[in-house]
Parts: structure tokens; sequence; C-alpha cells
């Protein structure tokens, strides 16, 4: 079944077509979903979303630009809705400062793994987070992003830069680490 | 290495980035009819395909088996005589006659003997079926197997047949009832043949004289005359022979189908040091509700009160930990943290660095996890009736785990939550319990009935998941509703 075959018949409610549509998308779309929530369950959630906003809105898709490219559309943003509503993400409205793009990282670095890069931006604050895999893992570009996130494009462009600054800090320095968190939690009366 | 070579090294590697997804699962909660994959279609018309050209198989099977014969119908005549005999033979060596209709004595004789010896010489036996009723009288009959509703076979020899299943005519007297259902005869010209090489022939034959009275007048005289001589040799005279009984005891069966809901009596205890986790677990987790669902057969023998139950069952417990959350997080960013005027007033300094933002995050959450489990119940029970359809019983037993697994988030450590079907500590089971309990129900009909169970279960394991130093264990009490079917 080829892909317009595969949209024609989920535009027309055939179920085989919807089953077939969700075998061959769900794990693709499943790590987009991982990587914008924060436990496995809530990914699930977001998956799921997402395929009832495809289902709904799968006739208002007209065919122009790639079908894939608008079902992880859809995923990233039912991921980041879902990951809103968790808690709120806050951006901070500024200018990039400098560009990193030169600055050196250990060698060691080029061979991570994606778990382990994964983990490794996972530790960035979650805003530097999300905007750093829009534009370099998702490719979207700043306007884009910007829409995506409700935020200007300067913004994204802010929050890129630093999110390889620290990044960069994080690889050049020994632990790595750049964000403190203080957690604790209060037990109920 | 270059920084934004580092950068392209993580886009490449997450360009074709997939994860696992139980997609049918995922196709079930979207509400997606299940189609039939291709696979499954040819899976299911290979299925079929075998199953109708067995069930051809088998009917030609039984066609062809049931075909050998070659039957000569004759329901129309109430009495075969000579001419209708002959006519409707047509040489076949076999016939099959109503029940209603009479076969004069010497015609039963004459066809017996005609088939043994004229149209088949070999053949020395008969085998008659069909629900006969009546005497069948033949003076050539030496060998004679009987079944259902024969009344009595005689001998005009007037020589005693014996009720078992082969009788020797020459040296029997000539009556015999039975009710068994087949019919064998074979003349007394020759010596009995072997089973296997006699063409068994189906006859089924009535004899109108004590039946069918009003056929006597129309059957020839020596056919009464006979029916006279078997007469006077009627059932009761040969020697009685006692049939033994055998009373067995039967078993009831029954089946039995579960709904419960529990209430979980958690004891969570530290055997380790101090430990936070536990402390908070122990203070805000709290367990909610158990479920179970069982389908059980129960069996027991006669009237005898007591039975045996045995079955599966599946118990889901549910925990909850209520959470009330604070934490800051802090951040950094380039910004202006400085502006310095020089003394004269003519130099603006401004001083740009990291400015530290704190975040404060408050909040409640519930976070919950699940104990599934799969036994399999054994109980002995004791079960009286009471006043009208209503009855009672008590029972003590044991229950098997099967298999114990997790689901949700348990918490592990001060920020952080396990989902507990990937911590790799889980136990799998958690062996015996033992469980007892008492019920009362209402018959509905003879076969059904229903029953409120109180049941209470020890688990002398403990459930302990994530934290070795945590032991938590387990009782339930609770209510279960269930349906009885006996068969």
């Amino acid at each position: 079944m080829t892909t317009e075959e595969l949209i024609a018949r989920c535009k027309s409610g055939d179920a085989q077509g919807q089953s077939c549509l969700v075998r061959t998308y769900a794990p693709r779309l499943m790590a987009i979903c991982r990587r914008y929530t924060k436990d496995p369950a809530s990914a699930q959630d977001a998956l799921q979303e997402t395929f009832i906003n495809v289902f709904k809105y799968i006739n208002s898709y007209s065919g122009k630009g790639s079908f894939e490219g608008w079902l992880k559309r859809i995923a990233v943003n039912c991921s980041l809705a879902f990951a809103k509503k968790v808690h709120p993400v806050y951006f901070v409205d500024e200018s990039p400062n400098s560009d990193m793009q030169m600055s050196e990282v250990p060698d060691a670095y080029s061979n991570l793994g994606k778990e382990e890069i994964l983990n490794l931006l996972k530790r960035l604050p979650e805003s530097l987070y999300i905007v750093f895999n829009l534009v370099v893992i998702e490719g979207y570009n700043h306007r884009e992003v910007g829409e995506m996130l409700g935020i200007t494009e300067g913004s994204s462009r802010g929050s890129l830069s630093r999110a390889r600054s620290r990044l960069i800090d994080m690889l050049q320095s020994e632990n790595g680490v750049g964000v403190n968190v203080k957690k604790k939690i209060v037990a109920t009366s | 290495m270059k920084y934004n070579n580092f950068e392209k090294h993580i886009s490449e590697s997450f360009l074709h980035d997939s994860a696992a997804v139980d997609t049918d699962a995922l196709i079930a909660s979207l509400g997606i009819p299940v189609a039939l994959e291709p696979k499954k279609k040819i899976a299911w018309w290979l299925l079929t395909s075998i199953a109708l050209l067995s069930l051809l198989v088998v009917g030609l099977y039984y066609f062809v088996n049931t075909s050998k014969g070659n039957y000569i119908e004759d329901s129309g005549s109430s009495i075969l005589t000579d001419d209708n005999w002959n006519s409707n033979n047509n040489g076949s060596s076999l016939l099959v006659a109503e029940h209603d209709e009479a076969i004069g004595e010497n015609k039963a004789k004459e066809e017996i003997a005609i088939v043994d010896v004229v149209v088949n010489d070999e053949i020395e036996e008969i085998v008659a079926t069909t629900e006969v009723t009546g005497s069948i009288i033949a003076s050539d009959i030496s060998y004679v197997e009987v079944d259902t509703q024969v009344d009595y076979v005689t001998n005009d020899t007037g020589k005693k047949l014996d009720a078992s299943k082969v009788i020797e005519a020459n040296s029997e007297p000539s009556q015999f009832i039975s009710t068994t259902s087949t019919v064998r005869v074979s003349n007394s010209a020759n010596t009995i043949v072997n089973d296997r090489t006699v063409i068994n022939k189906e006859v089924g034959i009535v004899n109108s004289a004590v039946k069918n009275r009003s056929a006597i007048s129309l059957l020839p005289i020596d056919i009464v005359e006979s029916q006279v001589v078997s007469m006077a040799t009627l059932p009761g005279l040969a020697e009685p022979e006692c049939p033994s009984f055998s009373y067995r005891i039967p078993w009831n069966i029954a089946l039995l189908a579960e709904v419960g809901v529990m209430k979980p009596m958690k004891n969570l205890e530290n055997i380790g040091g101090s430990n936070s986790v536990f402390d908070l677990r122990d203070r805000n987790e709290t367990s909610k509700e158990a479920i179970q669902i069982g389908l059980h057969a129960k069996i027991s023998k006669g009237s005898n009160p007591l039975y045996v139950r045995g079955g599966a069952a599946y118990t889901r417990i549910a925990e909850q930990m209520n959470e009330e959350y604070d934490y800051i997080e802090m951040d950094t960013m380039r910004g202006l943290i400085s502006i310095t005027t020089s003394m004269t007033g003519d130099t603006v300094t401004a001083i740009y660095g990291d400015v530290i933002s704190e975040t404060r995050y408050t909040g409640r959450s519930e976070k919950h996890y699940y104990l599934h489990l799969i036994d399999i119940p054994v109980a002995i029970g004791y079960e009286i009736p009471i006043t009208g359809s209503f009855y009672a019983g008590a029972e003590v037993g044991v229950q098997f785990n099967l298999r114990t697994s997790g689901s949700g988030l348990i918490f592990r450590d001060t920020n952080d939550y396990a989902e507990l079907s990937e911590v790799t500590t889980k136990e799998t089971k958690v062996g015996m319990s033992y469980f007892g309990g008492f019920h009362f129900g209402k018959h509905l009909s003879k076969r059904s009935s229903i029953q409120l169970s109180a049941r209470f279960r020890y688990y002398p394991s403990k459930f302990s998941t994530v934290d070795p130093t945590i032991e938590q264990r387990y009782n339930l009490a609770g209510l279960h509703a269930g349906y009885v079917f006996r068969f």
C-alpha cells in the first residue's frame, strides 16, 4: 500500500488503513514523544493524543509536503502540550550573545549513542532542551519553533544559543553539570 | 572536534529514531475496529478450508458406508406375503420392514431361509436392528444375537433360546426376551460362521401376531398355529435371569464465576537503617482497593456437603502515593548585571554576565502503582441448605501464585519514581497464600444460583519490589459476588 493509498483509506475512515498507519508510523512518532516527555507513560499518552489528532484532521492534509513531516509536527505539538500540562515551561525572551559553532568539544563525544546524547541533553533546562531539540534534531527553523512555542523568533534563537553555550560548558567541564536542581518532597499531613 | 560537528552527529543520530510501541494496544485504545491482517486472513481461510474438507471427507465416508447395502423398503404393505415378498425382493439379500407391518411366520421363516439359503448360500447370519417388536419365528435359526426391543425369538423346533448374545437354537428353548437392539439369526443347517466372514444384513422384523391382532386374521393358518406354539412357551417360563445393578453416586460439577472487591491491609516494614523513602511511603502511600475476578470449578459427590473448589483468579491491588512537592530550579542566563557611572559622569560601564534566576515549583500530585497477581486457588468447603432455596457454606484453601507483576509509578528515591514494570528487582511470584471465608447463596433454578462470599486472604510472603530494605506485606479482606452453574 502506498502512502497515498494509506492516506486515502484513512480519509475514508477505513479501519484497516488506520491500523496500518498506526503500525507504520507509531515507532517513529513514539521516539519523538519520548524526547519531549518525562516518562514512558506520558509518552504513550502523547502518542495516543497524536493519533487521535491525526485521524481527526487527516482530511485537512492536502498532500503538500511530506506526510511524515505532517505527522511529526502533530506529534511534537501533542508532546509539548502534554509536557506543558504537567508543568509549565517558561521561555526567556532574549537575543543570542555569540555564536558557539566553532568552539571545541572533546573528541570522545563524537561516539556518543542516542541514549547518552539524550541523557546529556536532558540535563539542560527544559526550555533550552525543547528549543535545541526542535531546531537541531527535528530540523525546524526559528520561525516555526516560535509558532509552536508561542515565542518570538529571537527568543528561539536566544534559547538555542544558550542551549549550545550550556552544552559546550557541560562537555568541556569534567562534571559537565550546568544546572543545579534542588528538589525536596514535603510529606502531606 | 568542532562543536558544529558534534551537533551534526546529534542530528544524524536521531534522523531515523524509533521506539518500541505496543501497536495492538494503541490501536485498541484508539478505538479502531480490529481488522484481520492479511496473514490472519490467509490462516482463517486455510483453517476454514481444512474444516470443510474434513467435514466433506467424514460425510462421504458415512455416506459410502451407509449405502453399502441394497435396501428394499416396504413401508406400504402391512403384511408381506409370498407374492409381495418375491415382488419386493427383486433378488436383493436385504429386507427392511416398517414397525407396523406384519410378517407372516412362515414368511419370516422363509425370508430368513431365503436370505440364508436361496439368495446367498454363504449367509448364515442376519442382523436385525430398528425397534423390532414382537417375535421372530424361524425354524432354521441356530444363532441369534439380539439388540433392542425384540420381545422374543422363537425357534419352532421348540428348543430353548437363551437371551445371551449368542444362542444355539438346536440346543436351547425357543423363546427369549431381550431389550437389546440387534438381532442376529443364522440357520441351523450349518455351524455358526465367524462374524467376519458373514455378510450381515439388517432386517427390521415385526410380527403382528402379538402386536397387530387385526393382521392375524389375514395370516395363513400355519402362522397362527405357530404363534400358539410360541405363546405356550412365553417368557418367564424359562430360567429367569437376574440383572445385576450397580448404583454409582454421581459427581456434581459446577462452575463458579466470581467478582470481588477487597480492602488491602498493607504492612510496610523497614528492615534497613534510617530510610527516608520508607518514612515517606509509610506516611503518604495508601492502599486503595483490590479487585479480583475468578473462574472456578466446584466438585462434590452425591449429597455430600463437602466440596472441592479449584480455578484461576486475577487480583489487582492498587496503591496511591500522595505527594506535595516544593522545589526550586536555579538557572542562569546572560544579562546585564551591573552599570557603573564614573565619578565625572562621562563614562558608563555596563557589565554583562550570568544572571542567576530561581524558579520555585510547588504543587500536589498523586501517583499510582498496581500489583497484578494471577493465582490458582484450591479450596475445600462445606455447604448446607438452609431455609427455602437458600444455602450457606464455609471454606478454607490455599492459593498458588503463578505470576506477580507491577505497573505504574512507585516512589523509589526522595525525588524519583520508578516505573514498576521496568524495575528489575521486582519479584515475579509471591508464592502461596491462604484464605478462608463463608458464603450465602440462593438457588435461582435447578442449575443456577447466586452467592455472596466474605473472604480473608493472608500472604505470608513479602511483596517487596524496589527497595530490598522495605518489606511490603498484604492481607486482603473482601466480598465476592458469584454465579454458580451446575452441570
